[in-house]
């Protein structure tokens, strides 16, 4: 003990720094070590989250992605069906409506047909009485002078016969 | 003259302080406040003593992980190791501002510093090294009993294990010399050392010893905690047979 009295080594004096040390470390451990290292775990699980936000983000997105890549693949499936189908549905239509027309020109064709030989027929019968009066009345005027009309008589009836 | 023991200064109800115990008080206020300031608005983003701050703890706690090799253990002993890097990295710098051993009255014809590093003082350093090899000692019988603790150091399986359990528990003691004296020494020595450089050539030449007074300061802060920290870990650590 005479080697730490040299050294200047008292109790009371000893005591104070044990004292001291005792309230740095509590004060430090409240104010410096807590806080810091409190908020160092906050922010480690605060960056921990955001990467995991992010990688979450990231696989949603390519998600998202193969959806829509699927949905447009559909909706190209989808829309060449609808064309093909009104395709075909139009050339349905434009048969028939073909059809018919044809149908219909030929009928009125024939109508026309039938309406041109009547009208001929009867055009052919109305000339024949022309002729026949005009032929008449040009007989008559050769025939009134040379003939008597008794002889005439005979004879234009004779032709009118043979006719 | 530098005195190898700490002056009595002035007292205060009838106790006598040193010169040694003022700056060691001083020290402990700076970093109380220090810290208050540091922490008071804590912020997700750091800036100015917070950042600093954590910077400085988030290193530290990382060297004190690598010695202990878990986090439990760490988050455990952190607080208690770090002070003492605090408090004696913060005492030795502070025993290298002018006026520390320079300002001061004299006394029956012996000049009396106001100011003395509080490592300077073996009271100091043997109060730390004493808190830290008790510490030790709590947290070996904490981790595995008082009875396998216990083993250690009295062991009657065999008169070798008996002799080593003899060493280790001297070595316990060589313990507390061993903080003590490395910390004193190497302050007080600093300490002679600028006083005798500053007597020889007072200007300039002392500047190169300056910084190195720092590194040492920092180094001896430094070897505390980590010394401490490694002891507590073999404490802990069962012993392997």
């Amino acid at each position: 003990m005479d080697v730490l009295q040299n050294f200047g080594v008292e109790w009371p004096f000893f005591i104070a720094q044990l004292v001291n040390f005792a309230i740095l470390f509590l004060v430090l451990k409240r104010f410096l070590y807590k806080p810091i290292l409190d908020m160092l775990e906050k922010r480690r699980i605060e960056i921990e989250e955001g990467l995991a936000n992010a990688r979450k983000m990231a696989e949603d997105a390519k998600k998202f992605d193969a959806e829509h890549a699927l949905l447009m693949q559909k909706a190209k499936k989808e829309s060449g069906e609808i064309t093909a189908n009104a395709v075909l549905a139009g050339e349905k239509i434009r048969d028939s409506i073909l059809k018919d027309a044809t149908q219909k020109a030929k009928d009125v064709l024939a109508s026309a047909e039938v309406l041109i030989e009547d009208e001929k027929k009867k055009m052919l019968l109305e000339v024949k009485g022309e002729v026949l009066t005009l032929a008449t009345a040009i007989v008559e005027k050769i025939l009134n002078e040379k003939m008597d009309s008794a002889h005439d008589k005979k004879f234009i009836e004779g032709l009118m016969e043979e006719k | 003259m530098v005195s190898v023991s700490a002056e009595h200064i002035f007292s205060v109800f009838n106790m006598p302080v040193t010169n040694s115990m003022l700056t060691a008080w001083m020290v402990v206020i700076l970093l109380s406040v220090v810290s208050y300031f540091a922490t008071r608005k804590m912020k997700i983003v750091p800036t100015g003593m917070q950042n600093f701050f954590e910077m400085a703890i988030e290193e530290l706690f990382k060297i004190v992980e690598s010695v202990f090799g878990n986090r439990e253990q760490t988050l455990k002993y952190f607080p208690f190791a770090v002070t003492f890097f605090f408090f004696i990295l913060t005492a030795n710098w502070m025993g290298l501002l002018p006026g520390f051993g320079s300002i001061g009255f004299y006394e029956e014809g012996v000049f009396v510093p106001i100011f003395r590093s509080a490592t300077a003082d073996l009271n100091t350093t043997l109060a730390f090294a004493m808190i830290s090899v008790i510490m030790i000692q709590v947290a070996g019988i904490m981790a595995l009993g008082v009875r396998k603790y216990g083993k250690k150091f009295i062991n009657f399986s065999s008169p070798l294990n008996f002799l080593v359990g003899l060493l280790e528990l001297m070595s316990e003691f060589a313990k507390i010399i061993s903080f003590s004296f490395r910390l004193f020494g190497s302050v007080f020595a600093g300490e002679v050392l600028l006083v005798v450089i500053s007597g020889l050539v007072p200007y300039i030449v002392p500047l190169p010893f300056l910084g190195l007074e720092l590194f040492i300061g920092a180094i001896q802060a430094f070897v505390f905690m980590l010394l401490t920290v490694a002891f507590i870990k073999i404490a802990t650590t069962e012993m392997a047979h």
